[in-house]
């Protein structure tokens, strides 16, 4: 496929990975680097598999990262950078066709060359339907899942779409590459068991090993790695139940290396000498999903919320600082929307904050007809102001945020919201169904902030769509508007790109704020311990999102050890 | 005997087809569907639907048991909805892990205990009596989460503080790595989980031991040899103690079964990759083919365990005929 000049390149991103080799690591100098060594890792939990087209889960994830190279990867900023890819893409000016080229000097394990062929055989087995694993891929946004990617040369893929899709970048070609001589022929209703306990071949800086299945896993240095053999000679994941015990391990050096510290293990950790500990907001966060709807889906009642003036007056009612504090003992940051403060789409001045003020609260209840009855629960029409607040009942900080809302609520407004702690396998049926009147959810984020799932009309779950994450039922032509502008704002240069999209997200933030969707909560805090470790760096907000989950595997070739044994 | 033995093998294996079919339905009428996509409302419902079909749980619970007794009759407990491997794979790499760990925690206490309660029982009454009970009571109300994490912090952080890391145990797992065949190393790693529970075992084993031989220590053949002038020694040890370690015999046989399912806090908290672990996170996952498969094991060992107890009955008690 001839591009030529019809093609214009789109930089969207401005970091070259090749920089970071020159001055060592993560920007250490390189004479503190040294070799050798094995970097203990904690896991909580044991994989299940190493064939990375079923990784699903956290621990699977994490198990993998060590094996498998990325197309693109998340730098400390969450920016989408190249790994396997030699730059960053280009994009036709119709701003359907995306080109990528790669790098030519890396290899598998067996020492075959990484080509493009790798990379269409991995898109044509997760774009496969037939495809039989926990882990979903979307690839619905190509021409075709078999012709709408293909290689021209060997370091040259082709992505072709039907439509402009600037969410493509971060969601699609930041992802692992699988090797096409091994599972490029290989059944995809049987993937789920394919190379399940070994991989034979893999790309990443490290090869698997050993394992003993609920004990560890041991990873050796990959020597055909192409940013270079990695300063450690081996990384040993450490099944660690016990969030006490890893947090302690962690502390006494056992373990080098514990990605996710929780609730009060922080504390203990931060307070500990000799270890490097990070905390930040996760990607991800919780809200009040309120039933937006004038009537439940299946027409049995009148929602509580189809009023905006009775979701401000919820958001009115609660000190939201004071009760994220009290919900998660301090161990989590407030959210005024979706978008995380560590993304650099953040933006602090575009969102809608509400401070406690009851009275007003009070009045915006009684401007949308509810009136306080004799009982202190509010009326309107004859019926009480009176639903479920439905909640996971195996998450503690959510069931007794919901408890602190309920309570401040019934006092303060005349609301009463009665905290329904629920099975999660039973937790989002009546969510999804449309009938239900609140309850607290929670939302993974990906690389992009791209919420049309989450707010676009057209995902509204069940009415438009039967796999959209959008159950509130509010519809806004203007927040449409806005998801779809965000969606299809690709310019000629990448701070064009970001601006626009920027200034796009901040008009969906304000929406969003200014009809209380929903009632944003918080973001957890996580924490990320080293002992012994060098080369570590954090992105804004001490962030180490990208270091975690395979977002970016190259550190892993770049960080070493302060004294190997 | 026999006639005795062939009933109560029928009996058991009646018990165990009633018990597959209570323990099938229970797992399948629980609300919500199995498997980790279950928990991610973003799951394509297509990929939930066509996992649900590949696995038969879209037909109603009574029609997927046939074919489950039939299985289980030939020894197959099926795969597990997560690790894609049989569950008798997990039941062999977790299962010798568990008999290991709560067979030499129940040796452990029992040679504790048993002496313990003894010397109680000879000494009622007495500072070392009174101390015994109220050091059992203390064990027994404890509950293992909170003791096993007290261990660790004090074992494995404590200890390794105060000694300046020159003495501790470990905090986690059976080796200190994979390559590890070393004993030593085993046995060090094993110090605080049986520690956990033999401590709680010992406090319920000496109380029991305790009542038995204070039982028979009032029995009149009892009296009848310290009559007889015989040193009280030999009145104790010889006479009363192989009676009253009857009920400890019986009570060893019907916690036998519980080395397979393993102890899931004391496994939790010290990473020990057991039956207890397994059937935890099983339970968290809903991956009822495993949970089924420990349900069974354990409730067939349970069903063989408590013939044994019954059958051992007879042979050390002559006085015992079935």
């Amino acid at each position: 496929m001839h591009l030529g000049s019809r093609l214009r390149a789109v930089a969207l991103a401005s970091v070259i990975p090749f920089a970071i080799v020159a001055c060592g690591p993560g920007g250490t100098p390189s004479s503190t680097i040294k070799e050798g060594g094995t970097l203990v890792y904690a896991l909580d939990s044991d994989p299940v598999t190493f064939n990375p087209f079923e990784t699903s889960t956290v621990p699977d994830i994490r198990a993998n990262q060590f094996l498998w190279p990325n197309l693109y990867q998340a730098d400390k900023n969450l920016s989408v950078v190249p790994d396997l890819a030699a730059g960053p893409p280009t994009v036709s000016t119709d701003l359907k066709t995306w080109t990528v080229k790669l790098r030519t000097d890396a290899k598998w394990s067996d020492g075959s060359p990484i080509t493009s062929a790798d990379v269409v055989a991995t898109v044509h087995m997760q774009a496969n339907a037939k495809l039989d694993t926990d882990a979903s891929y979307d690839w619905s946004i190509l021409t075709d899942p078999v012709s709408g990617v293909t290689a021209p040369d060997a370091s040259t893929v082709v992505f072709t779409l039907k439509n402009p899709f600037a969410p493509f970048y971060a969601n699609n070609l930041v992802g692992y590459v699988a090797p096409a001589s091994v599972y490029a022929n290989a059944d995809p209703t049987k993937m789920r068991t394919f190379q399940q306990d070994k991989p034979t071949v893999t790309g990443g800086p490290f090869l698997f090993d050993t394992r003993v299945a609920g004990s560890e896993i041991d990873y050796k240095a990959n020597p055909n790695y192409y940013l270079g053999k990695p300063h450690f000679a081996k990384v040993v994941l450490k099944i660690i139940t016990n969030s006490t015990a890893a947090a302690q391990a962690v502390i006494s050096g056992d373990v080098n290396w514990d990605p996710e510290i929780t609730g009060a293990a922080i504390d203990t950790v931060k307070a500990a000498t000799g270890v490097q500990s990070y905390t930040y907001p996760d990607l991800g966060y919780f809200d009040v999903r309120f039933n937006d709807r004038a009537m439940w889906v299946n027409k049995s009642k009148a929602t509580l919320f189809g009023d905006v003036n009775v979701r401000r007056a919820f958001a009115y009612a609660l000190d939201k600082n004071a009760l994220v504090k009290a919900a998660t003992d301090g161990h989590s940051t407030p959210m005024w929307g979706d978008i995380v403060p560590a993304s650099a789409y953040y933006d602090d001045t575009a969102v809608v904050k509400y401070q406690q003020d009851i009275p007003k609260a009070k009045s915006l209840m009684d401007a949308a007809g509810w009136t306080v009855g004799s009982d202190g629960i509010r009326v309107k029409n004859g019926v009480k102001f009176s639903g479920k607040f439905f909640v996971r009942a195996d998450k503690p900080q959510r069931v007794k945020a919901v408890q602190i809302m309920s309570e401040q609520l019934r006092t303060n407004l005349g609301m009463d919201l009665v905290p329904t702690p629920t099975d999660f396998k039973v937790f989002y049926a009546p969510i999804q169904a449309g009938n239900f009147d609140l309850a607290l959810a929670g939302f993974g984020l990906t690389l992009d902030p791209d919420d049309y799932t989450t707010f676009s009309s057209s995902q509204l779950r069940p009415e438009n769509s039967s796999s959209g994450s959008n159950w509130t039922g509010f519809v806004n032509a203007e927040l449409d508007a806005a998801i779809t502008a965000q969606r299809n704002d690709l310019k000629a240069t990448a701070a064009e790109t970001f601006a626009a999209r920027k200034a796009d997200f901040a008009k969906i933030e304000h929406i969003l704020g200014d009809n209380v969707v929903s009632y944003f909560l918080w973001a957890d805090n996580v924490g990320m311990a080293f002992n012994g470790v060098n080369g570590v760096v954090t992105g804004n907000n001490d962030s180490l999102n990208y270091a975690d989950q395979g977002r970016n595997v190259q550190i892993f070739a770049q960080w070493s050890l302060v004294s190997p044994k | 005997m026999t006639f005795y033995v062939i009933r109560r093998v029928f009996i058991g294996i009646l018990l165990l087809f009633f018990m597959s079919a209570a323990f099938f339905a229970l797992t399948r009428l629980t609300p919500g569907p199995p498997f980790s996509t279950g928990e991610n409302p973003r799951a394509h419902q297509e990929l939930v639907d066509r996992r649900l079909h590949n696995l038969g749980l879209d037909q109603p619970w009574y029609q997927q048991y046939p074919a489950y007794l039939n299985a289980l009759v030939h020894g197959n407990l099926g795969d597990s909805y997560v690790n894609n491997v049989p569950v008798t794979t997990l039941l062999w790499q977790r299962v010798p892990n568990s008999v290991l760990l709560l067979g030499v925690s129940l040796i452990v206490s029992l040679l504790i205990a048993i002496p313990l309660g003894v010397f109680a029982a000879t000494h009622q009454y007495s500072k070392v009596d009174t101390t015994t009970s109220v050091l059992s009571y203390v064990g027994i109300s404890v509950p293992s989460f909170v003791l096993g994490i007290f261990l660790l912090l004090g074992g494995a952080v404590w200890l390794r503080h105060v000694t300046n890391g020159g003495f501790y145990f470990p905090l986690f797992g059976m080796h200190l790595n994979a390559s590890t065949t070393d004993l030593g190393d085993l046995v060090w790693h094993m110090v605080l989980p049986v520690t956990s529970l033999a401590i709680l075992s010992v406090a319920g084993f000496s109380r029991f031991m305790r009542a038995s031989m204070l039982e028979v220590l009032h029995q009149d053949y009892v009296r009848t040899a310290k009559a007889k002038g015989l040193p009280a020694r030999s009145v104790n040890y010889k006479h009363a103690l192989r009676n009253a370690i009857l009920p400890i015999v019986t009570l060893v046989a019907l916690q036998t079964p519980q080395f397979v399912s393993g102890a899931i806090i004391t496994e939790g908290i010290f990473s020990w990759p057991g039956m207890g672990l397994l059937a935890f996170q099983a339970a968290l996952t809903r991956d009822y083919p495993v949970i089924l498969g420990v349900v069974m094991l354990v409730a067939a060992l349970t069903i063989l365990f408590n013939l044994l107890a019954d059958v051992a009955y007879a042979v050390v008690d002559p006085r015992i005929r079935y």
